[in-house]
């Protein structure tokens, strides 16, 4: 008998649990170690690639690699918050969910790591400032807080604490969306497609191998938020009091991400007239679909409010054209050397 | 009033060019376009295509189209003078003879079965002279509809030309390479039936992935009342569904 296929008894672990199946499959996927990683690839090639890249060229990647730095650092600080948001008691079970939201955080906790390492040993003549943490003392990198990303990652962090501390279905389900649906279901998925069109040009191999990694794990962590909010989704549809809400929840916080991400969208593309070739409106197709498969596949919300969802986009973009960005972090350049000085 | 004794005129079937035609006309009296379009295309191109795929061209027969148009043909048929009926048939290409002949009954009931029965695809090349001249005007204009309009493999390129808030000429075409345009809204048939019934939101439908739409995005997030205005005026008109 073949023992990897056979079914072990367990005793308190419901291993039938969807969210075992993918806290098990983090258990084994999720084990790849960035710093063997960086050793066995090495930074040599990218570091060539890198340097033959114009300073514009830089500058996108720069955009992208900067708020993927923050968004997982500001992940991995809020997996604590979501471990202690499935113990609520609006969730039937929360053993298995603990067991994978434990899971979550550490690979969040590895994407930080990955990322730190590139951007110092690669990319670090476009982040003179980056060593700070943001959540003591420190802020986001100049580049993150001029775009919606920053204001997404600051947002995230109140709805999460929001969800952890007593929060109700709705206010769990809100800061679900935001963190599953927004900022790893479309702007680190939206991101990943950006790095897959710059890579065509700059194709810096080390960075797309830790990206595969990363991308692989987020598909985890994205399952596994939009499984918790189906079960909240299920409890309202079936008509309990408490639960009534979460579907406006999720559309009105859906609503508000979409703005930050649009923004980052334009703040990595057009504003900076797209040297690598992302095409913004390929990438707002891209975002389009993703939440359209998140939000109308998988968790079948009514279309109701479809219309507001791009009405929210077309304001952001609208903004975002009239925005001077390279002034934004020139101001956020002075305040990261303030924050660095110790004062 | 029963659909059979209503009358309908090309223009009133979906997906023709006369009511493309009409369609036109609406969007250039909308007040909303006016309002909400003022400037779309200006020193850029603002006309769009609609690709419908998969028509059912290949799956429906004659007798799947809308009751009044095969009803006036079966009546048509067997209203002429048996004689006539014989002299028309006399024309028909041979798989259609044969096809007549191979069926049971009275003639002018296997004449009408035969063409029922005939794919949709093939009824242009299957249906002569002869029998256009006796057939309904409205399935004779149709039939062209069909023979012009839809590609052989069953997509419809319909061409809408927009600018500064009005729409200055709509056409079909028989490839997406045919006129310039700026934007490609693209899907299967079904999803159009549904997006000009008003029973699919567009956007929805295009985050679903039901419809893609191709062309300039902030162009589009910049006048997205526009665009939806543009689906609306489809699903406010009149329309009977050819399938
Ligand atoms: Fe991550
Ligand atoms: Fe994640």
């Amino acid at each position: 008998m073949d023992a990897s296929t056979d079914q072990i008894k367990a005793g308190r672990v419901d291993t039938d649990s969807q969210y075992y199946e993918l806290y098990q499959k983090s258990v084994e996927l999720g084990t790849w170690d960035a710093e063997k990683l960086v050793r066995k690839v090495g930074f040599e090639d990218d570091r060539e690639v890198w340097g033959g890249l114009n300073d514009n060229e830089k500058e996108q990647w720069a955009r992208l690699i900067s708020y993927f730095i923050d968004g997982e650092q500001a992940v991995a600080a809020d997996a604590r918050r979501i471990m202690k948001t499935v113990s609520s008691p609006y969730f039937d079970r929360s053993m298995e969910k603990e067991m994978m939201a434990s899971a979550l955080g550490l690979e969040e906790a590895k994407h930080t790591q990955f990322f730190d390492l590139y951007l110092t040993n690669v990319m670090s003549d476009k982040f003179p400032q980056y060593e700070l943490d943001s959540r003591r003392g420190g802020i986001q990198i100049p580049r993150t807080e001029a775009c919606g990303a920053g204001e997404m990652f600051e947002r995230q962090g109140t709805l999460q604490a929001q969800a952890a501390h007593g929060g109700d279905p709705a206010d769990i389900a809100r800061a679900a969306t935001n963190y599953h649906i927004g900022v790893e279901g479309i702007l680190a998925r939206g991101g990943y497609f950006a790095k897959n069109r710059m890579m065509q040009e700059a194709p810096l191999k080390l960075l797309n191998k830790g990206f595969q990694f990363i991308s692989t794990d987020e598909g985890r962590h994205i399952t596994f938020g939009l499984e918790l909010l189906q079960e909240l989704i299920e409890k309202e549809r079936e008509g309990l009091p408490d639960y009534q809400g979460v579907e406006n929840a999720i559309w009105e916080q859906a609503i508000e991400d979409i703005g930050y991400i649009t923004d980052t969208a334009y703040f990595i593309t057009a504003d900076i007239n797209d040297p690598l070739d992302v095409d913004f409106s390929e990438l707002v197709n891209r975002g389009a679909r993703l939440a359209g498969d998140m939000m109308f596949d998988t968790l079948d919300l009514d279309a109701g409010s479809a219309t507001e969802f791009m009405q929210a986009s077309a304001d952001a973009m609208e903004n975002a054209q009239g925005s001077d960005y390279d002034d934004v972090i020139d101001r956020y350049d002075h305040i990261y050397s303030q924050k660095m000085a110790g004062d | 009033m029963s659909t059979q004794e209503q009358q309908f005129e090309l223009d009133d079937y979906f997906p023709t060019t006369a009511w493309l035609t009409r369609y036109q006309h609406a969007l250039d009296d909308s007040q909303e376009l006016e309002d909400t379009g003022g400037g779309w295309g200006v020193g850029w191109n603002g006309d769009f295509v609609f690709e419908m795929l998969n028509l059912p061209i290949e799956e429906r027969t004659v007798g799947d189209l809308p009751e009044e148009v095969w009803g006036a043909l079966e009546e048509g048929i067997t209203q002429l003078p048996e004689n006539t009926l014989e002299t028309v048939l006399e024309d028909a290409p041979e798989d259609v003879a044969d096809g007549i002949e191979a069926r049971d009954g009275p003639l002018p009931e296997r004449a009408a079965q035969e063409l029922l029965e005939t794919k949709i695809s093939e009824a242009p090349e299957k249906v002569w002279p002869g029998l256009r001249r006796v057939m309904p005007d409205i399935m004779d204009d149709l039939l062209d509809e069909l023979e012009q309009n839809v590609t052989d493999d069953g997509t419809v390129y319909a061409w809408i030309g927009l600018e500064d808030g009005g729409c200055y000429n709509t056409t079909t075409m028989d490839s997406l390479d045919e006129r310039d345009h700026g934007f490609v809204l693209t899907g299967d048939f079904d999803q159009w039936v549904d997006l000009v019934s008003g029973d699919l939101d567009v956007v929805e439908a295009i985050m679903s992935g039901k419809l893609e739409l191709d062309g300039d995005m902030q162009k589009i997030l910049q006048y997205s009342d526009a665009a939806l205005t543009m689906t609306d005026v489809a699903s406010d008109l009149d329309k009977r569904f050819l399938f």
